[in-house]
């Protein structure tokens, strides 16, 4: 999700916040027709798009992770990643945490709080763990 | 049921944040002392008409201004940092709940066994559990967190968060974390405020240890947490000065004792009385003058009167 979500425009609406406007007008189509082609999409939009344009931002779209693609007998398929739902959701998350590391700590007191340990300190954490269980069993 | 030995006493892990309380509340309150020891001179002068031509007024006013932008700097800045960890609250845990689903009776009886009321279950897969809410603290647990450990790593967690909710840690995080911005400019508020947090994580592993006798389930919880997909949630703790945190908690597990921390540092201790010393200097320093000021200027307008 990181990778896939660079920027998040406060001034547009629905996904066109976190994709262009092709890009969010492709994503719905995928959502809606599921496993689509190039020609599908195309289709899908309307008479006037243009086939190579919405090829490369299909592609990029691969890139960004939103979409995925495989290759049928002819033809390159492509499908959502994710459900819209989770999608959005993921967004939402992402947004929020985002906002949260800009904004400052929340008071709460996390069971985990820090993830960057030694490698001497997990060592030794196994080994507690390990002579422990031997002295219950023994 | 199991026998809560701790519930009766308090944790030991207090006394820094109760160290910082008494000094952040000591400093203002001795800074409103002065003001309101000084203030019946300064009185005498706002009401002496002769006063408005005079320099003196620009003297008391600039007098005043020590203490009270003192006192405003340290209020000021530690309402500031409240209304932000709020608000951060506020967004994280509704961004969670939203999630919320039906907490299983095992897992319900098993908090209540360990002194939990309130315990939240959110579909999440990050393994992530914790303690929020300042009047009745909560605990919440992720579905990731129930995936990942057995019963008896659960409820030595449990049992940590439970120390939390008794000792009222969300508040507290809160309050020290205020102080510490509040009294930036005293390196031994920040040493107080990082000895209260991690000292705070030290005392919930230590409080479930001593119930279920053991620090084993403890220490394969965080062993889990650390090696397999653990996860925090970003912004609740920020770097703790010099202290890590899970280190700090495994040496104690593993040595029993601290890494070498254990002392206050005696040159930034020394360093916040001469802060402290200068603070109050400065502020005796420009009330006392004015009050003088003031009295000369009573006399001016004494002759003045008498004069017509």
């Amino acid at each position: 999700m990181k990778r896939m979500i660079q920027s998040f425009k406060l001034d547009q609406r629905g996904l066109a916040r976190v994709f262009g406007e092709l890009e969010a007008r492709i994503m719905e189509a995928v959502w809606e027709l599921g496993p689509a082609t190039v020609q599908d999409v195309c289709d899908h939009l309307g008479p006037d798009q243009n086939y190579k344009t919405v090829m490369t931002v299909m592609n990029r779209l691969v890139e960004k992770k939103a979409l995925l693609r495989h290759r049928d007998a002819r033809a390159f398929i492509y499908e959502a990643a994710d459900s819209r739902d989770a999608f959005v959701q993921d967004v939402s998350r992402h947004v929020v945490e985002g906002l949260l590391q800009d904004f400052g700590p929340a008071a709460i007191a996390q069971f985990l709080a820090a993830m960057d340990t030694s490698p001497e300190s997990l060592d030794a954490l196994r080994k507690l763990i390990e002579t422990g269980r031997a002295g219950q069993e023994g | 049921m199991i026998e809560i030995h701790w519930r009766g006493g308090r944790p030991g892990a207090d006394g820094p944040f109760y160290a910082l309380l008494i000094l952040g509340l000591g400093l203002v309150a001795g800074l409103l002392g002065f003001i309101l020891h000084y203030s019946p001179a300064v009185a005498a002068q706002a009401v002496d008409a002769c006063l408005a031509v005079s320099e003196s007024t620009y003297t008391l006013s600039t007098a005043l201004l020590v203490p009270w932008s003192f006192i405003s700097i340290v209020v000021g800045f530690a309402l500031v940092s409240v209304v932000w960890q709020l608000l951060a609250t506020r967004h994280l845990i509704g961004s969670l709940l939203r999630r919320r689903v039906p907490v299983p009776d095992e897992l319900t009886s098993a908090a209540r066994a360990v002194g939990i009321e309130a315990l939240d279950l959110v579909e999440d897969k990050r393994p992530l559990a914790f303690c929020y809410g300042f009047a009745h603290p909560a605990v919440c647990l992720t579905t990731g967190m129930l995936d990942l450990l057995n019963a008896d790593e659960l409820r030595a967690v449990l049992l940590h968060e439970a120390h939390h909710v008794v000792s009222r840690d969300p508040l507290k995080i809160l309050i020290s974390r205020a102080l510490g911005i509040g009294l930036f400019f005293l390196p031994a508020a920040q040493d107080l405020r990082d000895r209260y947090l991690v000292g705070k994580e030290i005392a919930a592993d230590a409080s479930a240890a001593r119930v279920v006798r053991s620090e084993l389930p403890l220490a394969s919880a965080l062993l889990k947490l650390l090696s397999h997909g653990g996860a925090t949630l970003p912004s609740t703790v920020a770097a703790i000065g010099a202290f890590n945190l899970t280190e700090e908690r495994i040496q104690r597990m593993v040595r029993g004792a601290p890494v070498e921390r254990a002392r206050l540092d005696g040159r930034r201790l020394l360093l916040s009385g001469l802060v402290v010393g200068l603070i109050y200097l400065a502020s005796y320093l420009s009330l006392a003058a004015a009050a003088q000021a003031a009295t000369s200027v009573d006399e001016c307008s004494q002759t003045t009167l008498v004069g017509r």
